[in-house]
């Protein structure tokens, strides 16, 4: 199918979806069948975009301007600048809602600008009446006044700013108390949003923008939530959350579209694997030992609750048997095996030789496995993944320097040989 | 059609909504500057490289701690009630720090440390803003100033307090600009 048809079927896809002529699924099914579109919604995209960039760099440099402090204008003065900016904002965006609803870059221009101005006008209060830099409550104002704005006005670039905004929030103020676990309450106001955005089209720009923005958001509020209200199996939870996000990804996001419109699959292998191969060293392990003498009851029911949405998620992954994605998503049971050695052997060496053993079955099987399909990409990831846990290896244990550039010879040699290979039988395969 | 007439309904009490924030804010900060009870506070003799950050001189106090009142024990990080007192010299200071409102003039004020039996805390004003060109003369000033001593007006009520004038010596420091 050509480039320009395929762009227009995808984009009749999400009205099709919404109309109740075809089931989500149904789409997907289309999306594998023709592969990635060449650009979908090009110049709409392009529009869109310059929109967004326009409404938010005129309303930065607004913020700019006022932060400059003139003297000269009276405190009435700046009240009426600020409440002026702020309802100059609110008429575009109504303008925008009322009478330009078709276009996707008066709608984001319009609403970056007016979520900017909302946060100046504010500031700028706080600035004439010398107010202390509380920005707790600035944000938190901030973000509350502006959480309406992506339903009312239809607009995915305030739900990103918010997101932004309310992970913000997190790292201010002073630690201890509860009230930051108020951020979950937060994210939920924004929850219904971001579920009818996936559910419209899980592959339309705005969706993936915002899966990126919530799944970080997420990741970092989890981290600090840890880190104020005891976090000393965090390693584990974390190990967890990776998991659970990619075998979700695996799910329900993966579709025939490129990696980076997959964020759930992507952060989620990225994180998993990262950490399982900070996991290989042992002095990560010793100082996990320190910590899991001093983890509470409450700790280890949050790991395990953690753990058990795992194995929820990635029980349909047996029948069929998928043993890529299961290794993949089996890194928080290593881990938590590797909690367990360590119970036994607080030294650290056995959970270590347990990481290094995963890593290294992973990387033979993806080599494997990418070798089979044909895929260049899955073999270079496995082939990545032996290269850094031998080098990791490298430096943990002392070696000469010829042994350590003997094998790094030998190691480099590896990759090109067999991406040579791959590409010469895949073009074999394309001249049959 | 009606939902879009709901939706702009509701996107107009958003937006009153939002307009009634900044509003608030100067009417309450506005109403503590007409009618509060002026302090002078003398701020404490900082590093004059260290007061200065770029538009805002960053205020010290000297006397940013006082006694324990009765009532529950003070935590670090919690929010207290400084009852506030004018001192022979016309300074103010903290006459006692506490869970509750006290009768007299008080500010809300967050506990850093309790120290035997006196609470250090932070003030809620801390901060004098600049215009940002006028940031650089103003560090050059307050370094070359007599004494290096400054002062603060501050207006309280209700437990809020709001920075009226910042002095270095007698002079406020626009006074002291405009002579230089």
């Amino acid at each position: 199918m050509k480039s320009k048809e395929l762009e227009w079927l995808y984009k009749e896809l999400p009205e099709l979806i919404a109309g109740g002529v075809i089931t989500p699924e149904c789409a997907d099914a289309i999306r594998n069948y023709y592969g990635p579109g060449d650009k979908p919604g090009g110049s709409k995209t392009v529009l869109t975009v310059f929109g967004l960039i326009g409404g938010s760099l005129v309303g930065l440099g607004i913020i700019l301007i006022l932060a400059h402090n003139w003297d000269a204008l009276s405190r009435m003065t700046r009240l009426a600048v600020a409440v002026g900016m702020l309802l100059f904002a609110q008429g575009l965006a109504g303008y925008a809602l009322l009478r330009r609803r078709g276009s996707a870059g008066w709608t984001e221009g319009s609403a970056a600008f007016l979520m900017l101005m909302l946060g100046a006008a504010i500031a700028l209060v706080g600035q004439t009446y010398q107010l202390v830099d509380d920005a707790g409550a600035f944000l938190l104002t901030w973000m509350a006044l502006s959480a309406p704005l992506p339903y009312l006005l239809g607009a995915t670039t305030p739900a990103v700013l918010y997101l932004a905004g309310i992970t913000a929030w997190t790292f201010t103020g002073y630690s201890g108390g509860t009230e930051k676990l108020l951020v979950w309450g937060l994210l939920a106001v924004i929850g219904p949003y971001c579920w009818r955005l996936l559910k419209a089209d899980r592959y339309a720009n705005p969706a993936v923008v915002l899966a990126w923005a919530l799944t970080l958001c997420v990741y970092i509020c989890f981290g600090t939530m840890l880190g104020k209200y005891g976090g000393r199996l965090a390693t584990a939870d974390y190990g967890s959350l990776f998991a659970i996000t990619y075998l979700a990804g695996v799910r329900w996001f993966d579709g025939a579209v490129r990696g980076w419109k997959k964020p759930f699959k992507f952060l989620g292998l990225a994180g998993g694997i990262g950490l399982s191969f900070l996991l290989t060293f042992r002095s990560f392990w010793q100082a996990e030992a320190a910590r899991l003498n001093a983890a509470g009851a409450g700790e280890y029911v949050l790991a395990l609750a953690l753990l058990g949405a795992v194995i929820v998620l990635g029980r349909p992954f047996l029948r069929p048997w998928r043993g890529r994605t299961l290794l993949l998503g089996a890194a928080p049971l290593v881990i938590a095996l590797g909690f367990f050695l360590l119970g036994l052997d607080p030294g650290g060496i056995s959970p270590a030789i347990l990481l290094n053993a995963y890593l290294l079955v992973l990387g033979v099987i993806l080599i494997v496995s990418g070798v089979r399909q044909g895929s260049l990409g899955v073999l270079n990831l496995g082939m990545l993944l032996l290269a850094a846990l031998i080098a990791a290896r490298f430096f943990d244990i002392s070696f000469s320097f010829a042994a350590r550039g003997l094998v790094f010879v030998i190691l480099g040699a590896g990759f090109l040989i067999a991406n040579l290979i791959m590409v010469r039988r895949k073009s074999g395969v394309g001249e049959e | 059609m009606n939902r879009l007439r709901l939706r702009y309904g509701l996107f107009v009490m958003v937006a009153l909504l939002q307009l009634a924030a900044p509003l608030y804010m100067a009417w309450h900060w506005e109403d503590v500057l007409q009618s509060g009870r002026v302090y002078y506070w003398q701020t404490a003799p900082v590093d004059p490289f260290d007061a200065f950050k770029g538009r805002y001189v960053d205020l010290w106090f000297r006397d940013a701690a006082g006694p324990v009142g009765g009532g529950s024990p003070l935590k670090p990080g919690q929010t207290a009630y400084a009852a506030i007192r004018e001192g022979a010299d016309r300074f103010a200071y903290i006459s006692e720090v506490g869970a509750n409102k006290p009768d007299r003039d008080y500010v809300r004020v967050r506990v850093n440390y309790v120290e035997g039996n006196v609470a250090h805390v932070t003030l809620p004003f801390k901060r004098y803003y600049l215009p940002e060109d006028l940031a650089p003369a103003a560090e050059n000033a307050y370094r070359t100033s007599a004494g290096r001593e400054a002062t603060v007006a501050v207006r309280i009520k209700d437990g809020y307090g709001v920075i009226e004038e910042l002095y270095i010596g007698d002079k406020t420091i626009y006074q002291l600009l405009r002579g230089k």
